[in-house]
């Protein structure tokens, strides 16, 4: 959680080089990551990386599966930080739409400008400050509305005109057998 | 009054009048057909009737009642207009029906009912869809009243790559936007029954939240006024339940388009108000700019299914006739606003994709004929769709006439002296024909005479008189070309053969020769095969064949002249074909270039083939395009083997190297995506730095 992270330092640990080499291009991949969202600050930038990197490395050692990669999991768990990060400001921002919609049916669609802005915006996103909530409220736009379903049933199948359906002349031609063979047999 | 239970009941005084109008028609047709065809009759019983001239006889009644109801609608409609008290450029009409419920929507401010504005899209180009829209925002802001306004832009895309880019351009749209009128976008995953279903589904899960629905087409636009009045009209007129404003097609360029530009902004006129004053509010419904009351077209417009197979049965295709029709059997009014501007489409550029949009039309027509013979429709709906059904079967009937007409001089043999000659008789026959054609082109040039502002709009006589002279000529050539075409749509259709209903090509690109050759070849192979047989057979005949001949003869250079550009440009330098929106540029046109300008401009280098490698990278596109995944229940699951197949051709070929449809798999996979995503994150970035140390 990116707005429980603690920020007393953490004691250096005794690591190989090649490991270190593997936690280094993993940080790195998560910066660029941050970066591409507009991130720009180095020092939220570095902080983040680095924590993520934590929590992927640990993930990486409980999990029994051998094919996950720890670059793979960094992204992952960045990626679910950062957007859930922003639809939780985005519903804090506007919470009617919150109450209406079930899903998350917004979109921040100048995200990158927002962050520039507010550096450490995704900190605070359970309590984003009053100046970025307002930037926010004129950011969020709702991708529908909340649908409310009503059916639109097919109209009955059209019918010919009596005289042109099949049926109506089969049953003329019966009447007129059996009229005739009434006569017939008089 | 509850605006579900409509009471079919009018004003005693506007029903007599157009009562009154339909009668007069009717009895103006028959008349004129009766004497043309006891004319034609007097020419066949010459020398005695053979077996072509009994066939030819009825066919000729049919096809001529057509060109003279056509043509004494298009008089009536002159009269109205020379009768006309207001006789400026501007298009209200007081005397027009609605304009009863314009003088009683004005009393009202504002329109109270919530709107939403539908632009139905599929595979179109996205910038100038969303220019369109972002036009009509702005011309909506102007009015003050936007707050009863949502668009909604329904997209059945089913190529990925317009798919993204359609994303990237409305986020690109809102985001530049401010939050009212709200901008919203759904795909559909399947485009189950066209446009129709595109609009049924929204009137399922959003109708009931809107009072009334504006539907577009992906090419139209709509001036903000015109939005806000069509709202007030059905405001005032709770029994109303569409009104269709005529659309004025504008902004193409070659030559084609631009005729049909100058031919639909001065011909359509008169038509339309002889039309208005028969059909009243029985009208018509075109698909497009037109605003529909939603409870009563959710309740009563759900099309049914026809029996038996596509191409006539099944799914009923054009959708807008049979809507019109059944809201008017459960006793709605549909009327048409004739005197509301502001309404633009765009045309097609080139014969061919003129064509081609009649081959669609021409399929969904040819099924109405089941409906005009069917229980429970008005007598003026089946009007309606008996005229759109013989706009294509009409051409088979005039090729069957002049194939008979050949074969019946050649069984006649040569005339005798002093005898009331095929070629005198047909010489008068041909005449009338021509004139109750062509006079409604020059009723309508008259009709400026009465409108100097109108006049004026048009460049001046100079300019209408050569362009109307230069439209005819062109359409002379045309028609027997169109003819072909939709006699083979037409027989096709009967024949079983389905049509691919692929997106408008609303582009302006020349005609090749090699296209040309390929599609109008067999034309011109057909027009020198008809000419050496008439000169064989009949040379007398060979006279009044020529404007026949001639067209087909000459249709490709014919069909590259029109498509181009370049010409369409010159002839608007010199005066020629001009309409009033070219020579004054209206705000909501203006407003749409800006936005398509802008939109190009600010479109980065990517090509759209790009998109989806920037899908894949782009975290902020990434979430975008998958929020929009679920907030729209178009989440599709793809296989594993599917996905994993992909996966190893990204890894091996790139992004760029994954085909169409595998694009399409994945872009429907919220979880394959971000999958994906993850890979490449993952691995690009891996590379780049492996390439950097």
């Amino acid at each position: 959680m990116i707005d429980t992270l603690p920020m007393t330092p953490v004691p250096p640990r005794e690591i190989s080089p090649e490991l270190e080499a593997r936690l280094n291009l993993a940080r790195y991949l998560v910066a660029d990551y941050l970066h591409d969202w507009g991130l720009r600050d180095p020092e939220v930038v570095a902080q983040e990386s680095r924590r993520i990197v934590e929590q992927a490395e640990l993930q990486l050692a409980e999990s029994p599966r051998s094919d996950l990669d720890l670059n793979a999991i960094a992204i992952e768990i960045t990626q679910a930080e950062v957007e859930s990060s922003i639809a939780r400001m985005a519903a804090t921002s506007r919470p009617h739409v919150r109450k209406r919609s079930a899903t998350n049916n917004s979109i921040v669609p100048r995200m990158g400008r927002v962050l520039l802005e507010f550096p450490d915006a995704i900190r605070h996103r359970d309590r984003p400050p009053a100046r970025l909530l307002q930037v926010l409220e004129t950011s969020v736009n709702p991708i529908v509305p909340c649908s409310n379903p009503c059916d639109m049933l097919p109209q009955p199948r059209t019918r010919l005109w009596k005289v042109l359906r099949k049926g109506y002349w089969y049953r003329v031609q019966r009447t007129i057998w059996k009229l005739s063979r009434q006569y017939a047999g008089r | 009054m509850s605006p579900e239970m409509p009471v079919a009941m009018e004003q005693p005084a506007a029903s007599q009048r157009h009562h009154v109008t339909r009668w007069l028609l009717l009895i103006l047709t028959t008349l004129s057909t009766g004497g043309a065809v006891w004319l034609f009759a007097r020419i066949l019983a010459v020398g005695g009737m053979n077996i072509a001239e009994y066939v030819l006889l009825p066919l000729f009644a049919v096809l001529f009642s057509w060109v003279a109801f056509s043509f004494w609608t298009a008089t009536y409609g002159l009269i109205l207009t020379l009768n006309r008290k207001a006789a400026t450029g501007s298009k209200t009409d007081p005397r027009h029906p609605s304009a009863d419920m314009a003088s009683a929507a004005s009393t009202t401010s504002h329109p109270r009912s919530q709107t939403a504005v539908l632009m139905p899209i599929y595979n179109e180009s996205p910038l100038s869809v969303f220019a369109g829209v972002q036009a009509m925002l702005h011309s909506l802001l102007a009015t003050g009243q936007e707050d009863d306004f949502d668009f909604f832009v329904l997209s059945d895309t089913t190529d990925p790559d317009i798919w993204l880019e359609e994303e990237r351009t409305w986020a690109r749209l809102v985001a530049e936007h401010g939050s009212q009128p709200r901008v919203f976008y759904r795909r559909r995953p399947r485009n189950s029954s066209r446009k129709a279903g595109n609009i049924a589904d929204f009137c399922s899960r959003w109708g009931s939240e809107y009072e009334y629905m504006i539907v577009l087409d992906a090419d139209s636009v709509m001036e903000g006024a015109t939005l806000v009045e069509m709202v007030r009209r059905m405001d005032a007129d709770r029994r109303l339940g569409i009104l269709q404003v005529p659309p004025t097609p504008v902004n193409r360029l070659s030559m084609f388009a631009r005729l049909q530009q100058f031919a639909s902004r001065l011909y359509s006129d008169i038509f339309i108000q002889g039309f208005c004053s028969w059909a009243n509010f029985d009208s018509n419904y075109w698909g497009h700019n037109a605003i529909i009351r939603v409870q009563s077209f959710i309740k009563n417009c759900g099309l049914p299914m026809l029996p038996g197979k596509a191409p006539l049965g099944g799914e009923i295709l054009s959708h807008d006739f049979v809507e019109a029709a059944l809201m008017a059997r459960a006793g709605w009014k549909v009327a048409l606003a004739y005197d509301l501007g502001g309404s633009y489409e765009e045309c097609p550029t080139t014969l061919l994709d003129f064509a081609k949009r009649d081959q669609r039309w021409c399929q969904g027509n040819m099924q109405h004929i089941r409906l005009i013979f069917s229980e429970g429709f008005r007598p003026i709906s089946r009007l309606h769709l008996t005229m759109g059904a013989m706009a294509y079967l009409s051409a088979p009937l005039w090729l069957a006439f002049m194939v008979l007409s050949v074969i019946a001089m050649w069984m006649d043999g040569p005339a005798r002296p002093g005898e009331f000659t095929w070629a005198g008789g047909a010489s008068i026959i041909f005449a009338i024909t021509m004139a109750m054609l062509l006079l409604p082109k020059l009723w309508s040039a008259l009709a400026l005479v009465k409108q100097p502002v109108r006049l004026r709009e048009f460049g001046g006589w100079d300019n209408v008189i050569g362009s109307v002279v230069l439209e005819t000529l062109v359409s002379i050539l045309v028609a027997p070309i169109m003819m072909f075409f939709h006699t083979r749509f037409v027989l096709t259709t009967l024949a079983g053969q389905k049509v691919q209903w692929s997106a408008q090509n609303r582009g302006e690109e020349d005609i090749t020769l090699g296209e040309a050759l390929i599609v109008y070849g067999p034309h011109t192979l057909a027009g020198i095969l008809t000419a050496l047989l008439i000169g064989y057979f009949s040379p007398a005949l060979l006279f009044w064949f020529s404007p026949v001949v001639t067209g087909l003869i000459f249709s490709v250079p014919l069909a590259m002249t029109l498509g181009s550009v370049r010409l369409g440009q010159r002839l608007a330098q010199q005066g020629l074909l001009l309409i009033p929106e070219e020579i004054t540029t209206p705000e909501i046109l203006r407003l749409q270039q800006q936005a398509l300008a802008q939109a190009e401009r600010s479109q980065n280098q990517l090509t759209r083939e790009e998109l989806f490698g920037t899908v894949l990278q782009d975290p902020s596109f990434h979430a975008l395009h998958r929020n929009i995944l679920f907030a729209t229940d178009s989440h599709i699951p793809a296989s594993q083997d599917e996905i994993r197949a992909i996966s190893e051709l990204i890894q091996r070929d790139g992004p760029n190297a994954v085909p169409s449809e595998a694009r399409r798999v994945i872009l429907s996979d919220a979880d394959a995506l971000k999958q994906l995503h993850v890979q490449v994150r993952s691995q690009m970035r891996l590379n780049r730095s492996a390439l950097s140390s």
